[in-house]
């Protein structure tokens, strides 16, 4: 399917709604949508002042950069972005959807406006509830996707998850249940929007009336915030009507208020169904993207920093992984197509996963969700900061700037950013490519920039970065990838990232290089149970691969545990990848601190040890030269004795006090010892 | 690969090695002090240790010091080699710069950083061996003079000394300076310049507008911090005169106002000298004394936490305690008055030698801790400024990931996810607070509680929120610190204090330096109990000495004190692995024992807080 098709398919709109906030703070901004002429330092505009601007004045300014963006997106319906006229300080520019990104690929996940109808309604046996292949019915290809996902598939067991006594533990400590209370429903909401599929717990639309039906993410936000500050009496109806099924249906398909009733219609084609809240999973980058809203986040769910620190595992989507994993309800026509098929789940998982980092990073600067607190820890990688102290530097991920923050994870953007390096080093690129990477870099270094980063520097890179991104997956680059993009092209792409110190730097980044040499492994020589075989299990093991919480070993080489560090990580990367392209070694420009530190260390240790050994030849020479001395001396002394006796010591005496030696020694020993006691008394 | 292998074996042996020569240098030279120091009556081998120790004689060369040298060494010597007179004053024991001189490693605080690479570090230990024979000759000579036989065999510097006057720490800052400001910029004037501003504020007592910090400078400056650094406000030395003229006595008797006002800082006061200790110990942005995260990152050690005396004791102390100046003055007739003069309020009721000036300093320490912490938040509440690091508790973020950790299983205090103060200060600050009064600290416990709330309120805190809040606390504090000072910490409420510390709940030791403060601060206060032969059970003296013991509670008391001592690389590298490993438990569970066997005589009733924590003499 072309992007033209999808483009074509995004006739609805949603337009930018109003709604009465409380005037504080960080909200209270107007964020630019994504501008195509981004100027080179989003920097420019310096924090304070940014922060200082009323709305007002430098309001117009602002929606002239967002009528830019709708430039590079030519055929969306230019009313589509426009501003209403008369926008006012309650208005909210931060639209839910904005059809410049790549929110149109899974937007009606996005939408809040539609009724989301239970798995249930889905599950008569005419339907979706039919016999599972293989049990009554070998032949059967249709109407059993209920019953396989009920029965295997996870997704199904999410209700149970949440449940669980470790979850219940988890919402305690955030505060969200108070004993077996749901004290916080926002938050809560937060948990279900990836846990359940249906309803809400607290669903604030219910609260709202129906103009606000389409409305931004912001005013969403916003309305929850209110609702969870009201003291909210709540209904017997809100705690116990909404449907508990886990992720169902709709979680994926899209709400089916609309397309409920249709979609087994003959007329009815899932091209241009998005609008009618269906997500047309059939695609490949819309399924990858369908899911990263909840195994990455997005801008409605944001699993952040805090929750991860009440005991929730970090979120480490890889979607070729993943989707292997996954007992599939369907059928692809491309799965049959083996080289293509899964390099392209690995390069759509990439995109996907990339803009929707991008899309929760930009909700976090916005506070948009309830559960945002600036700045999000949970954006950053891991282990820059969790690792035990040590003197093994070589742990720590040191950049250039040496800023010592923390950096920005690079999970999701580390395979996006070898395909569009590796179409700059062939020659293949096109300037989306070199866009892309300089619009990633900018978001890295606006997040690292400080311990604090300012939300509004991130969120112009983030806005630009999502557009660069759409305009690389609609633009040439993106369309040459979706047709050519086969294993051996994605063994190509690990082959030039192998070479590169960058690639090995964290265990996010290494990861990630292992599991798209897996999604390569239709082209490994021999098959998946070749050589190569060998080397990446090597590798998954050494890098303890799917023990995804306990990562902060990496590079350190810790007792008892099999872990690599980083250069033995290289090492067999070059080895994996060496079967699979060709590798060029970067040259070795980085300096090792540890073992520069050591070799100074050991420079030293021998100066000292040839200083000290000059030290004795000295004294020994000393030794003898005063020994002759003294015998001269004390030949001469007696001669002048002889001569002239008591004229010496006047010179070398300018003593004011008359004591005699003998007195001077005795009063010395008298306070040598009141000093000796003294200090056996302090210890 | 193989070439990294080979490094790492060879590391391994060094510090292997390393490990097995350092004790025993360190040792055969601690030996050879404290021997001599025993035996100088008999033998003055002392005089060779000093004369061949090149730090010694470097700062003997020093104009400032060598003035203070005639009377606070011992003044035979002091006289000798200053060639001044030697005016003993009823305050001075004259060893204040023996102390000093050959055991403090304040006197060699810069030296130790200085980023020497490779060629510079033979520089210097050349330009050493020219110039050390001819010091050594002179010293030796006036020695003799003095009918001090010198065995001139046993002058010399091998081993111990050539380590002290350059060793590993010079690579460590080298390393820092480099990765901070570029490889090798430290050796040209503008890479210094940054060096001297941002390290040699605690290293070398820099100030803005000091001279000779340099870089042309650098191979003859000074080792480390003088005395006036401390004992001198600014330029103003008029002090210098009058307090060694014949009018000694009265300049004694002087306040501390006016000794201030000629230039003397007041560092009877116990607030005053906490504050000034703590502006490198814990940090003083004004000043621009504070270690950033991305120091710490380059490699700068940890800041250790403070404990007010037990620092003081192990610099080692080179002044007299209260206790001590009062039995020195035993014929001093302005004795009282003195005392008087010097805490205002105290001694209303109350003997000198009643006191326990010690456990005393220690609550003071820890408010004033408390004070230098805020002060170091507030400061920091500009834009630019705000989230170092370095502002929060190490072990909030450096912690391993592992599933059913201890941190895991222990719970969360406050918002999970949200990197916390640093806790060391408030282990002893719940104390402190409780012996402020009743009335006044309620009122900063609910500060406290709502500092905590507004950083956590969002990741690092929002600091125009917690401005307000901690410029408030700091208020209370300052005045806490005042009225504290006023307070009389007897026999009785030491013990109070002891069994209060030995029911510190594991919940305030959850990291390794709040743990070490609740020790140390116990043991202060045995040593004291101790010292004043007060009646205490002896097993609890055992305990709590022993409370020091890695072994037993995974805390290790002594800290690498003393100029002998080296903190880089041995003693850093099992401090650091101490602090992943610590685990309160063993502690707590000691500490519960402890506090079963602590008696307080005299207590009317047993209660929660300590009822007569007043200045009320205990029937």
């Amino acid at each position: 399917m072309s992007p033209k098709l999808y483009c074509c398919s995004l006739l609805f709109v949603f337009a930018l709604a109003s709604l009465g906030r409380p005037g504080d703070g960080i909200a209270q901004e107007l964020i630019p949508l994504p501008s195509a002429d981004q100027t080179d330092d989003p920097f420019a505009d310096d924090e304070n002042s940014f922060q200082d601007k009323k709305l007002g004045a430098s309001q117009d300014k602002k929606l002239g950069a967002s009528k830019k963006s709708l430039r590079i997106r030519p055929l969306l319906p230019p009313h589509a972005f426009d501003p209403q006229p008369s926008l006012d300080r309650s208005t909210v520019p931060f639209s839910l959807i904005n059809l410049s990104t790549l929110d149109r690929l899974h937007s009606p996940l996005l939408r809040q406006d539609l009724q989301i109808k239970g798995a249930a309604s889905c599950a008569t046996s005419n339907c979706h509830g039919g016999p599972r292949p293989g049990i009554s019915q070998p032949w059967a290809r249709r109407g059993s996707e209920y019953q396989i996902w009920v029965e295997d598939d996870p997704h199904a067991q999410s209700w149970r998850t949440i449940c669980g006594n470790e979850s219940i533990a988890i919402m305690r400590r955030l505060n969200i249940m108070q004993g077996d209370k749901i004290v916080d429903q926002a938050g809560f909401d937060n948990c279900l929007a990836c846990h359940n599929s249906t309803q809400k717990y607290d669903e604030p639309r219910r609260a709202l009336p129906s103009h606000h039906q389409h409305m931004s993410s912001s005013a969403l936000s916003n309305a929850f915030k209110l609702a969870s500050n009201r003291t909210h009496s709540l209904l017997p109806a809100d705690t116990n009507t909404f449907l508990r099924e886990g992720i169902g249906c709709s979680g994926c398909h899209g709400p089916s208020e609309q397309w409920a009733q249709t979609h087994y219609q003959q007329h009815w084609t899932p091209h241009g169904a998005t609008n009618q809240g269906f997500v047309e999973a059939r695609d490949l980058f819309v399924r990858a993207r369908m899911c990263a809203s909840c195994h990455v986040g997005d801008k409605d769910r944001d699993m952040n920093h805090d929750i991860i620190a009440a005991g929730h595992p970090t979120l480490r989507y890889e979607m070729a992984t993943f989707h292997a994993w996954q007992p599939k309800h369907w059928r692809d026509s491309e799965s049959e197509d083996k080289t293509y098929y899964e390099a392209q789940l690995w390069l759509a998982g990439q995109v996907a996963a990339t803009d929707a980092s991008l899309a929760l990073l930009e909700s976090r600067t916005a506070g948009a969700h309830s559960v945002s607190e600036w700045p999000e820890l949970a954006a950053y990688n891991c282990a820059s900061c969790h690792h035990s102290l040590g003197l093994d530097n070589s742990r720590s991920p040191f950049r250039e700037n040496r800023s010592a923050t923390a950096m920005y994870s690079q999970w999701n953007n580390s395979g996006i950013r070898w395909v569009a390096n590796y179409r700059i080093e062939t020659g293949q690129a096109t300037n989306e490519d070199h866009e892309l990477i300089r619009a990633l870099d900018l978001v890295t270094s606006a997040m690292e920039r400080r311990p604090a980063p300012s939300p509004h520097n991130v969120s112009a890179t983030v806005s630009a970065a999502r557009a660069a991104l759409a305009a690389w997956l609609d633009g040439q680059a993106g369309l040459q990838e979706r047709s050519i993009f086969r294993s051996e092209r994605l063994g190509q792409v690990i082959a030039s990232a192998a070479g590169k110190r960058e690639t090995f730097r964290t265990w996010e980044s290494s990861v990630q290089f292992y599991l798209a040499a897996v999604a390569a492994r239709e082209s490994w020589p021999g098959g998946w149970n070749g050589n190569l075989k060998n080397v990446a299990d090597r590798m998954r093991v050494g890098l303890r691969y799917p023990e995804m919480i306990d990562i902060s070993r990496y590079s350190k080489r810790s007792g008892g545990r099999s872990t690599l560090n980083r250069f033995e990580t290289m090492k067999l990367g070059i080895e994996l990848a060496g079967w699979l392209g060709q590798v060029q070694f970067e040259p070795m420009l980085e300096s090792n601190d540890e073992v520069t530190t050591q070799q100074m260390q050991d420079q030293l240790k021998q100066l000292i040890e040839q200083m000290d050994q000059r030290l004795e030849e000295i004294a020994k020479q000393r030794a003898i030269l005063d020994a002759k001395k003294a015998t001269d001396k004390t030949a001469e002394k007696k001669a002048k004795d002889d001569e002239d006796s008591g004229r010496d010591d006047e010179k070398k005496k300018p003593e004011v006090d008359k004591k005699s030696r003998e007195e001077l020694r005795k009063e010395m020993e008298k306070e040598l010892k009141a000093l000796e006691a003294n200090s056996n008394s302090d210890q | 690969m193989s070439q990294q292998k080979k490094i790492d074996k060879r590391t391994l042996r060094d510090r292997k090695l390393l490990v097995v020569q350092i004790p025993v240098l360190l040792g055969s030279l601690v030996l050879s002090i404290a021997w001599s120091s025993f035996a100088i009556a008999q033998e003055p081998s002392k005089w060779e240790t000093r004369v061949s120790d090149p730090i010694f004689l470097s700062w003997l060369r020093n104009d400032e010091i060598s003035s203070c040298v005639g009377c606070h060494l011992s003044p035979s010597v002091g006289k000798l080699l200053s060639g001044k007179n030697d005016p003993f004053g009823t305050f001075s024991r004259r060893i204040e710069m023996e102390k000093w001189l050959t055991m403090d490693k304040h006197t060699i605080a810069r030296r130790r950083v200085e980023p020497f690479d490779y060629n510079m570090a033979k520089q210097q230990l050349e330009v050493l061996f020219a110039q050390l024979d001819t010091q050594q000759t002179d010293a030796i000579e006036k020695l003799t003079d003095a009918g001090i036989q010198i065995d001139r065999a046993n002058v010399n510097i091998v081993k111990g000394g050539t380590r002290s006057w350059i060793g590993a720490s010079n690579v460590l800052s080298r390393r820092i300076c480099d990765k901070l400001w570029g490889e090798g910029n430290v050796t040209t004037p503008e890479g210094y310049a940054l060096f001297r501003d941002n390290c040699l504020t605690c290293h070398g007592g820099y100030e803005s507008g000091k001279t000779g910090f340099e870089f042309a400078q650098v191979a003859d400056a000074q080792l480390g911090i003088d005395c006036n650094y401390c004992h001198q406000i600014g330029q103003n030395d008029n002090w210098v005169d009058v307090h060694d003229s014949k009018d000694k006595n009265k300049w004694r008797m002087k306040s501390p106002a006016e000794k201030e006002s000629q230039g003397m800082r007041d560092l009877v006061n116990t607030a005053n000298q906490a504050s000034l200790c703590f502006d490198c110990h814990v940090g003083n942005r004004d000043k621009n004394m504070f270690v950033t995260h991305q120091m710490y990152a380059a490699g700068h050690p940890p800041i250790p936490s403070i404990e007010l005396q037990e620092f003081c004791k192990e610099m080692p102390q080179h002044w007299q305690t209260p206790s001590q100046l009062h039995e020195s003055l035993a014929d001093f007739k302005g004795r009282k008055q003195y005392f008087a003069t010097n805490y205002p309020g105290l001694l209303d009721s109350f003997d000198a030698d009643e006191i326990y000036w010690n456990t005393r300093k220690m609550l003071v320490g820890a408010l004033a801790a408390r004070k230098k912490t805020l002060e170091l938040v507030i400061d920091s509440a500009d834009s630019h400024r705000w989230a170092d690091y370095s502002l929060y508790d190490c072990a909030a973020c450096h912690h391993e990931l592992d599933s059913n950790s201890y941190r895991q299983l222990r719970g969360f205090p406050g918002a999970p996810g949200r990197p916390r103060q640093h806790e060391w200060p408030s282990a002893l600050l719940s104390i402190a607070y409780k012996f402020y009064g009743p009335q006044t600290r309620s009122v900063a416990r609910q500060l406290e509680t709502e500092l905590e709330t507004v950083i956590a309120a969002k990741p690092f805190g929002d600091p125009n929120q917690v401005r307000p809040v901690a410029e408030q606390l700091g208020q209370q504090v300052e005045i806490a610190i005042a009225e504290i000072q006023k307070k009389v910490v007897d026999a009785r409420i030491a013990k109070i204090v002891l069994k209060q510390l030995a029911m510190t709940p594991e919940s305030e030791m959850l990291t390794y330096d709040s743990a070490r403060q609740v020790v140390w601060a116990m043991q202060t206060i045995v040593n004291e109990l101790q010292a004043n032969n007060a009646a205490i059970d002896p097993r609890v003296v055992a305990e709590v000495k022993s409370l020091g013991d890695p072994e037993a509670t995974g805390i290790e008391a002594v800290i690498p004190a003393g100029r002998a001592a080296f903190i880089f690389p041995e003693s850093l590298e099992s401090d650091l692995k101490r602090r992943a490993d610590f685990r309160p438990t063993q502690l707590a569970a000691k500490l519960r024992q402890i506090g079963q066997m602590v008696v307080v005589t005299n207590t009317p009733k047993q209660t929660d807080e300590p009822p007569a924590l007043v200045s009320q003499r205990s029937p």
